[in-house]
């Protein structure tokens, strides 16, 4: 007595032999594997199974029970032969042999020639798992970023993986059956690759013929250039073409991180800028701030910043269109738009340029004003140097630009401090102050915003160790001389902290002697105090 | 050519009124051309897809609702222009043969 189950199809649920149950199911995979190619199968398929449900609840109308094989093979004959379900073939007359019941149903893996971008192995990868390749490749292209280690996957898959020759590598790799139905396809397809060899054999006769000259006209009257020779050389070419590619697509990764973060940073003044202190703090600016310290303003600011967006963002969207345009607009010739990006993208190179230039041409001509302040240090011919530490803590320098920028965004730098002797017999404190402008001008007016704050106390000199600049004077450059005229054979005592202004190494704890002497400041030989 | 016949017929069948697949191969049997199921139902698809035929469910009282097909514009106009070919064809076969057959007498 042969086991029954229960069997669901086209909606109903039927009572059927084991046997037949398996031979239904075969059937109605043959049935879905013939008819693979055609447009829309899963609903021819539902429609087959509801007509075969159809003739089932009609027996079971008459009476019967349960599903025998005997109703399995009539519902075959009724239906038809699954040779016969494709699209566009001739009725079974005999002329084909029966479907043996065994299909292809494991794929294997071969690299995709015909689909290559540059070996084919994520066109390969792709048919044997399903994967559209284009995520394939974004990972191997990302995972440069990640250490790189996706070019040497690559170069060993394109290696180990074979690549699909014939015609039944191809029919195997997409995991097709094959028989004479696929084969007529595949042969057809074959036929017109050879067509076009044909055609190019013709051609390479042509260029044969005409040999030694750089160009020729071949029958329709173009002008061919040679092509290149042999078939190494154009291994290397594929190479070096992928290559290029891969960092034609950095490049576009790299320009589009950079205009997302110009974007986001101007709009939003999000702090993107990071400089790290030595202190070990880490700083946040946003380009406004860098801006704004640096008193780029107005139209200069707005010129640079535009030639910054569109240098960055114009490839960024170029790049973007294009995709787009491949995707779904594929016919239509953009070139128009190609025109349009490229001057943009020339306008913004220039504004750029020309922004940056003005920019230099405000550091261009140095100016300097100079403040002297003369004094007697009385009957005790000495005179002390302090030095006052700033109290708000250094946050930024930069030892090349000697710059400060603090917290509240005030720019200070240190002055340079010299002590000469004097010509006579007072001190005299010279400050020279110089700046760079666009006019002598301006020069001299960025140099007059240079403040310094020092104190005379008695025989106390206290000289801050930073001058700043006077608020909305923008920053030029701007340098600090301060000259110590002393009378000669006068006492100078240096505190160590003077070490950053003066040049010279201090000793001591709080105060050196020193001598001024007719050939300069000397160290007085005794201990200090 | 059986597959561009069997689609005109099909045509044919449907420009009178809407029917669904089991009908069709009725209909096709009475004039004593054979077609089963599975030629059928991939042709009918592929003539949906192309514009030529829309259907429509109708409940069955034996089963799962049926799908009846009809004829779209567009499908008149291909069945018109089909209809005209064999016109055509049937004109130039019946000449040629007559010639021939008369001289085999």
């Amino acid at each position: 007595m042969e086991k029954t189950t229960s069997y669901i199809i086209g909606g109903s649920v039927f009572l059927i032999d084991e046997s037949a149950y398996k031979m239904l199911s075969d059937y109605l995979n043959r049935i879905e594997s013939h008819i693979k190619q055609s447009a829309g199968k899963d609903e021819i398929l539902k429609d087959i199974e509801s007509r075969i449900a159809e003739i089932l609840q009609g027996k079971v109308n008459a009476g019967k029970q349960t599903i025998t094989t005997a109703d399995a093979e009539e519902v075959m004959k009724v239906m038809g032969m699954p040779e016969d379900f494709a699209v566009g073939e001739s009725s079974s007359a005999g002329n084909i042999p029966p479907d043996s019941g065994s299909y292809l149903r494991y794929k294997r893996f071969f690299r995709d020639p015909d689909h290559k971008v540059i070996f084919g192995v994520c066109s390969g990868i792709s048919h044997h798992f399903g994967i559209d390749p284009i995520w394939l490749r974004l990972a191997f292209g990302l995972s440069l970023f990640i250490g790189g280690f996706g070019i040497f996957l690559y170069l060993l898959l394109a290696i180990i993986i074979p690549k699909a020759k014939t015609a039944a590598d191809r029919m195997d790799m997409q995991g097709e059956k094959m028989d004479t139905h696929n084969m007529s396809e595949k042969l057809e397809d074959e036929i017109a690759g050879i067509k076009d060899k044909l055609y190019n054999l013709k051609s390479d006769a042509e260029k044969l013929k005409n040999k030694g000259t750089a160009w020729y006209t071949d029958t329709s009257g173009k002008n061919i250039f040679r092509n290149p020779p042999a078939n190494s050389a154009n291994v290397i070419v594929n190479v070096a073409k992928g290559i290029v590619k891969f960092f034609a697509f950095l490049i576009a990764v790299v320009m589009t991180c950079i205009f997302l973060m110009l974007f986001f940073s101007t709009w939003s003044g999000v702090n993107i800028i990071h400089i790290h202190e030595p202190g070990g703090r880490w700083l946040r600016y946003s380009i406004q701030n860098i801006f704004t310290l640096f008193t780029i303003t107005g139209s200069l600011k707005a010129n640079i910043l535009a030639g910054l967006f569109l240098f960055f963002g114009v490839p960024v969207i170029a790049l973007i269109v294009h995709s787009v345009k491949i995707r779904f607009f594929a016919t239509t010739s953009f070139s128009w738009f190609n025109w349009i990006a490229a001057f943009v993208w020339i306008a913004g190179i220039l504004l750029l340029f020309s922004g940056v230039s003005l920019l230099f041409a405000h550091f261009s001509v140095s100016g300097t004003t100079t403040k002297t302040l003369d004094f007697s240090s009385g009957k005790r011919h000495s005179i002390y140097v302090k030095v006052k530490e700033n109290e708000s803590e250094i946050v930024l320098s930069n030892d090349s630009l000697n710059l400060y920028i603090s917290d509240e965004e005030i720019i200070s730098r240190n002055p340079k401090l010299h002590i000469i002797a004097s010509v006579d017999s007072s001190y005299h404190l010279n400050m020279e102050r110089a700046g760079l402008g666009i006019t002598k001008r301006e020069a001299e007016t960025s140099a007059d915003g240079i403040e310094y704050q020092y104190i005379l106390q008695d025989s106390v000199l206290n000289l801050p160790s930073r001058f700043y600049l006077a608020p909305s004077t923008p920053w030029r450059k701007q340098k600090l001389d301060v000259t110590l005229e002393v009378p000669i054979k006068d006492t100078v005592y240096l505190q160590p902290s003077i070490e950053k202004i003066l040049g010279l190494s201090i000793q001591g704890g709080n105060y050196e002697k020193w001598l001024m002497t007719k050939e300069g400041l000397q160290r007085k030989q005794e201990s200090p105090m | 050519m059986r597959k561009g016949v069997l689609e005109y017929c099909i045509l044919a069948i449907l420009s009178d009124k809407e029917a669904y697949p089991s009908e069709i191969i009725e209909r096709l049997k009475e004039v004593n051309l054979l077609v089963v199921e599975g030629t059928l139902y991939p042709l009918l698809m592929r003539l949906k897809n192309e514009g030529r035929l829309s259907y429509r469910f109708i409940e069955s009282p034996s089963g799962p609702p049926r799908k009846y097909y009809q004829l779209t514009p567009e499908g008149t106009i291909y069945f018109d222009a089909l209809h005209n070919s064999w016109g055509e064809l049937v004109k130039s076969v019946e000449s040629i043969t007559k010639i021939y057959k008369s001289i085999n007498q």
